[in-house]
């Protein structure tokens, strides 16, 4: 059988989707690095140890053989200030890149700090190292700080979502202009279909907001279980 | 034989729908035979009969490993003991072997597949299995059996159909909790593989799949189930799975090695049968020449003789299943046996016992006629090759098969539905006009001796490859550590891929490079899965579906659509919505669509000089326009008018062996007179056609021709080829000398039916006046040979009887140049819109 590159390249081009199928050309969010300073008080900077990583995710979907870790935050201590990374992944091949560079990274950490991730974030992450076929276990001790605040409050408050841990144990008031997590999706989804960056700025405002609570979550809840 | 008894005292009485009483007994098959036989004109139309005598079990000597709660099971149920064949085929597949069992109809093939299934679901609470089943229909009525099997041993496990007919909330639940589940190719490639992390429990706990009747995957639709098989289990690896594959074929020539390639890797083959069988008598029926009214002689058509055939054989209580090649020809058997019985009332009785089955007819009135036929309410069906595949419709005593089937492997299939386990059974071959048809008359040895044939897939065709290389991308990235599994190629047609755009590579893997779901781009058949629905006008019923093509070629608007014998005439297709309203009227007339095609050259591969002509293969574009249809009286099957088709034309991108005749070649044949050449061309081509099909061991649909200006083509009917022109191409001389030899061997005197003429089966496109109508076409095609083959030039002897012409009529208006038509066409819309601004 004739295999020539000339008939493949042909083969593919009658593959290709009729004409008047437009596409769009979507902007792409760059890499977000920034040092915070003054985002938390010096006590809680001083209280946490430069070896924990800071995690929150948002994805495309919450099944993860379907949907992309479309945007990877996460914060950590360096030095006097907070180093805050946040990535953006558009489609599955840059996806790769940035859970490999996150794999990477994680190498310098020793525990990893989220909020459900034993529930969603982390176990969301293996599938997807899993589907790209790299090493799939996660390589640091996980501290969920859910289930510590479920177990204390659950009775007391009328739920244990972050917002709620935020108000009542860090006196952070209610965000108005926020936009809820679930709403992430459908604006990642416009971004990828050409909308500008506008749409996807309040959820990286958010997850800069998730993280930095995080922070203080950590510091109270430690607190709480030393001096009960 | 003298010494067997003329009557098998252990065997069932015959339940016969006409002679219910139980004193009546009715006559054996083997007396009904004889009666037949007595009652031809001439003894010659038997031209052969062959005898597969009576054959006991061969059961197995030792049990296999299963599982003592189905041993318990089998020995209850009355299955006991296995068959040889079917224990050494569980053993092997219970030690973790890769299996396929090969041998005839009924001869316990599901046992195989099913039980080492359910052994293993017993044994471990969480195996999972997948199994494969080429149609919907199968899958219901294996379905059927596996339930038997699981409730009989009251085992709680969750099966089920995962098909297109599934509701979504057994979808869900099948997802979630299903062990054993029954799907086709199509819904594993379209729907399971693309979401397999919803179905993480089978694809990390899968045993066993099951692929049952593999002869039929093959060609077109098998290559792409070997690229979904390949994908299937790459997912399987990616769940940490590796599956033991079971296959069942009918019985082809190389089962080993169509299974080895359709999965990838060795298997072993179980071909030994120990089932027992039925004596069973085989003959040939070659129908008589007859005189037609205007003196010129012709052979009488298959159809004709099993209309008279069948309602005597369920007239004696034979309950017997006739084989017809086209949908049509379901119809017009049944319509003929109805009209013929009309007025007397034993004949009405017999002919209302028997039905048509057909694709086309809705789902539920195919069910009910499985089963009528499987209780023995009916006394036998017409059908096409759709009952040819396992569904099981009980034992038959007689198979009427009218005309050759097309492959060797379908004959065996067809004429094994006739057949019980014990007692007698019969199988009518009757000969068609085909050139393949009156060739087995000639060497009956060969229909009754000749093995089956090969099942061809070609598992790196590149127009199928790459479409699955993005469906796999889509799944899980692609590296190179997949090159084991689909293919050695992968990284070069990744890269190529990505310089296309559709693939894009990042850290090694290569992704899609855009959002897609590229399953459903991909069809693995052919047939498209697009549906006409077909709605009769007054009840307002829906009466029945068909697919794409098939509609394209007899839904047009002013066909006549023969639904259960009665005739409807197409008053409207809608294509938005795929609606064809057919209206019941009374005609005395079917149609049958004229085509033109046309071939254009789009890459050349290889070309050579030979005598009298250039040959080259090249890949081609081939479009087939609907030019119009002919209306064909009933029984005389005279021409009594034509009509218009407006409909886009069909396209298909192919690989052609072209044969380009020189320039020495057409001035030498005009000193014979118009339409020598052209004649002769046509002539050599179909022979070509024919003669490659037997040479590549495959169907001849397989392959079409065309004749165009100085031009031979000769291709394969699938989208990107599939070797079989490749081949003609190779051995272009040694076919030519076969076709020369068809041609000499004939006994006709100017060409007939059998060699040079078209045949009258087929759907011809519509030829040219000139052809039909020219009187000595073996001469022409014998006079072409011998230049073609660099002979001696043969001098044709123009004069003499000249062969039977059909009557030329009026031919449709010539069809516009396309490109002149598409100009018309946007004028039209141009101005239409530029008046309602």
């Amino acid at each position: 059988m004739k295999q020539g590159k000339q008939r493949l390249r042909r083969v593919i081009q009658k593959l290709q989707p009729k004409k008047n199928t437009h596409f769009f050309s979507p902007t792409i969010p760059e890499d977000v690095e920034v040092d915070l300073e003054g985002v938390v008080s010096p006590e809680v900077l001083n209280q946490t140890p430069e070896d924990v990583m800071f995690l929150d995710l948002e994805t495309t979907g919450l099944r993860a053989s379907r949907s992309l870790a479309a945007m990877i935050g996460f914060l950590y201590r360096k030095g006097t200030v907070l180093h805050l990374s946040q990535w953006y992944a558009g489609d599955a091949a840059s996806e790769r890149r940035q859970l490999k560079r996150l794999r990477d990274k994680m190498a310098e950490f020793r525990e990893i700090v989220t909020y459900n991730g034993d529930g969603f974030d982390l176990p969301f992450l293996c599938q997807r190292w899993k589907w790209h076929q790299l090493d799939s276990e996660c390589p640091l001790i996980s501290r969920d700080l859910l289930p510590l605040v479920r177990k204390k409050y659950r009775r007391t408050w009328p739920d244990c979502r972050l917002v709620t841990a935020e108000e009542r144990l860090l006196g952070l008031p209610r965000c108005e202009a926020d936009v809820p997590g679930s709403e992430a999706p459908l604006r990642f989804q416009d971004l990828r279909e050409g909308a500008p960056f506008e749409v996807i700025e309040p959820i990286y405002l958010h997850n800069r907001r998730d993280l930095i609570s995080l922070v203080g979550l950590r510091y109270r809840l430690q607190e709480e279980m030393l001096s009960p | 034989m003298e010494t067997r008894p003329r009557r098998n005292p252990l065997r069932k009485p015959l339940r016969n729908p006409l002679h219910d009483s139980a004193l009546h007994e009715a006559p054996t098959p083997l007396e009904v035979l004889s009666d037949v036989e007595a009652r031809l004109g001439s003894a010659e139309e038997l031209v052969a009969r062959q005898t597969l005598p009576a054959r006991d079990a061969v059961p197995a000597e030792e049990a296999p490993p299963l599982d003592s709660r189905i041993l318990e099971h089998l020995q209850k149920s009355g299955t006991w003991p296995l068959y040889r064949h079917q224990a050494q085929s569980i053993s092997r597949t219970l030690a973790g072997e890769d299996v396929v069992i090969a041998s005839s109809t009924a001869s316990g093939k599901t046992l195989c597949c099913t039980l080492p299934v359910i052994d293993a679901m017993v044994r471990d609470p969480g195996a999972h299995a997948l199994l494969l089943y080429p149609t919907k229909a199968l899958s219901q009525d294996q379905h059927r059996h596996l339930r038997g099997v699981i409730d009989g041993m009251g085992l709680q496990l969750e099966t089920g159909i995962y098909d297109g007919d599934t509701e979504p909330t057994m979808r869900r639940r099948l997802r979630r909790s299903g062990r054993i589940i029954l799907t086709n190719p199509d819904m594993l490639h379209a729907s399971i593989l693309p979401n397999h992390g919803g179905w993480g429990a089978l694809f990390a706990n899968l045993r066993y799949v099951v692929l049952d009747e593999v002869h039929t995957l093959r060609g077109i639709f098998g290559s792409h189930v070997s690229s979904v098989i390949r994908r299937l289990r790459r997912i399987c690896r990616h769940h940490g799975s590796d599956p033991v594959f079971i296959a069942a074929s009918a019985t082809i020539r190389n089962p080993g090695e169509h299974v080895g390639r359709l999965i990838g890797r060795d298997v072993s083959v179980i071909e030994d049968d120990g089932s027992p069988r039925g004596h069973k008598e085989v003959v040939l029926w070659n129908p008589p020449v007859v005189e037609r009214t205007d003196g010129t002689l012709t052979r009488r058509g298959p159809t004709s003789v099993a209309v008279r055939l069948l309602p005597e054989l369920v007239r004696r209580g034979l309950r017997t299943i006739c084989f017809a090649r086209t949908r049509n020809n379901v119809e017009l058997i049944l319509r003929y046996i109805r009209e013929r019985a009309r007025g007397a009332s034993d004949r009405e009785e017999v002919a209302s016992k028997i039905e048509p089955y057909r694709a086309g007819y809705l789902p539920t009135e195919r069910r009910r006629i499985e089963s009528s036929l499987f209780d023995g309410e009916l006394g036998g069906v017409v059908s096409t090759s759709a009952l040819e595949v396992g569904i099981d419709v009980g034992g038959l005593d007689g198979c009427i098969i009218v005309g050759w089937p097309g492959s060797v492997c379908s004959f065996m299939q067809q004429a094994g539905r006739a057949g019980r386990r014990h007692g007698e059974s019969l199988v009518f071959m009757i000969a068609g006009n085909d050139p393949i048809d009156q060739w087995f008359v000639r060497h009956p040895e060969s229909l009754f001796g000749s093995s089956p044939e090969n099942a061809v897939i070609e598992t790196d065709n590149p127009y199928i490859v790459a479409r699955h290389l993005i469906c796999a991308a889509y799944e899980l990235p692609l590296t190179s550590a997949d090159d084991d599994l689909l293919g050695p190629g992968v990284t070069a047609m990744c890269t190529v891929l990505q310089e296309e755009k559709r693939l894009r590579e990042e850290g090694g893997a290569w992704y899609l490079a855009r959002e897609e779901y590229p399953a459903t781009q991909v069809k693995l058949r052919t047939a498209s899965e697009e549906n006409f629905t077909i709605l009769e006008l007054g009840p307002d019923n829906i009466v029945g579906e068909l697919d794409y093509v098939a509609a394209m070629l007899s839904l047009y608007e002013g066909a006549i659509y023969i639904h259960r014998t009665e005739t409807f005439i197409v008053e409207e297709m809608d294509h938005v919505n795929c609606l064809v309203k057919i209206r019941r009227t009374k005609t005395g007339y079917y149609t049958q669509v004229l085509t033109q095609k046309r071939v254009t050259v789009t890459e050349e591969w290889d070309t050579r000089e030979v005598c009298g002509a250039r040959i080259r293969l090249a890949e081609v574009e081939i479009r087939t326009r609907l030019t119009g249809y002919k209306k064909v009286r009933f029984h005389s099957t005279e021409n009594i008018g034509y009509g218009e088709v407006h409909l886009p034309p069909l396209e298909l991108d192919t690989v052609s062996h072209e044969i380009s005749l020189d320039r020495e070649t057409v001035m030498q044949s005009e000193e014979h007179g118009p339409g020598f050449l052209r004649s002769g061309m046509h002539g050599v081509a179909r022979l070509f056609r024919d003669l490659l099909a037997i040479r590549a061991m495959c169907d001849p649909g397989d392959i079409d021709h065309h004749v165009d200006d100085n031009l031979i083509h000769i291709f394969d009917l699938y989208p990107g080829g599939i070797g079989y022109s490749e081949l003609g191409h190779e051995q272009h001389g040694e076919i030519l000398k076969d076709v020369l030899e068809a041609v000499v061997e004939c006994p006709c005197v100017a060409g007939c039916p059998s060699c040079v003429l078209p045949g009258a089966s087929r759907i011809e496109s519509s030829l040219e006046s000139e052809v039909m109508e020219y009187p000595y076409p073996k001469e022409a095609t014998r006079w072409l040979l011998h230049r073609l083959l660099g002979l001696e030039p043969y001098k044709p002897e123009l004069h003499g009887v000249p062969a039977p012409v059909e009557s030329p009529l009026k031919p449709p208006a010539p069809a516009l140049d396309e490109r002149v038509e598409r100009k018309i066409r946007k004028v039209a819309r141009l101005t239409s819109r530029g008046n309602r601004g």
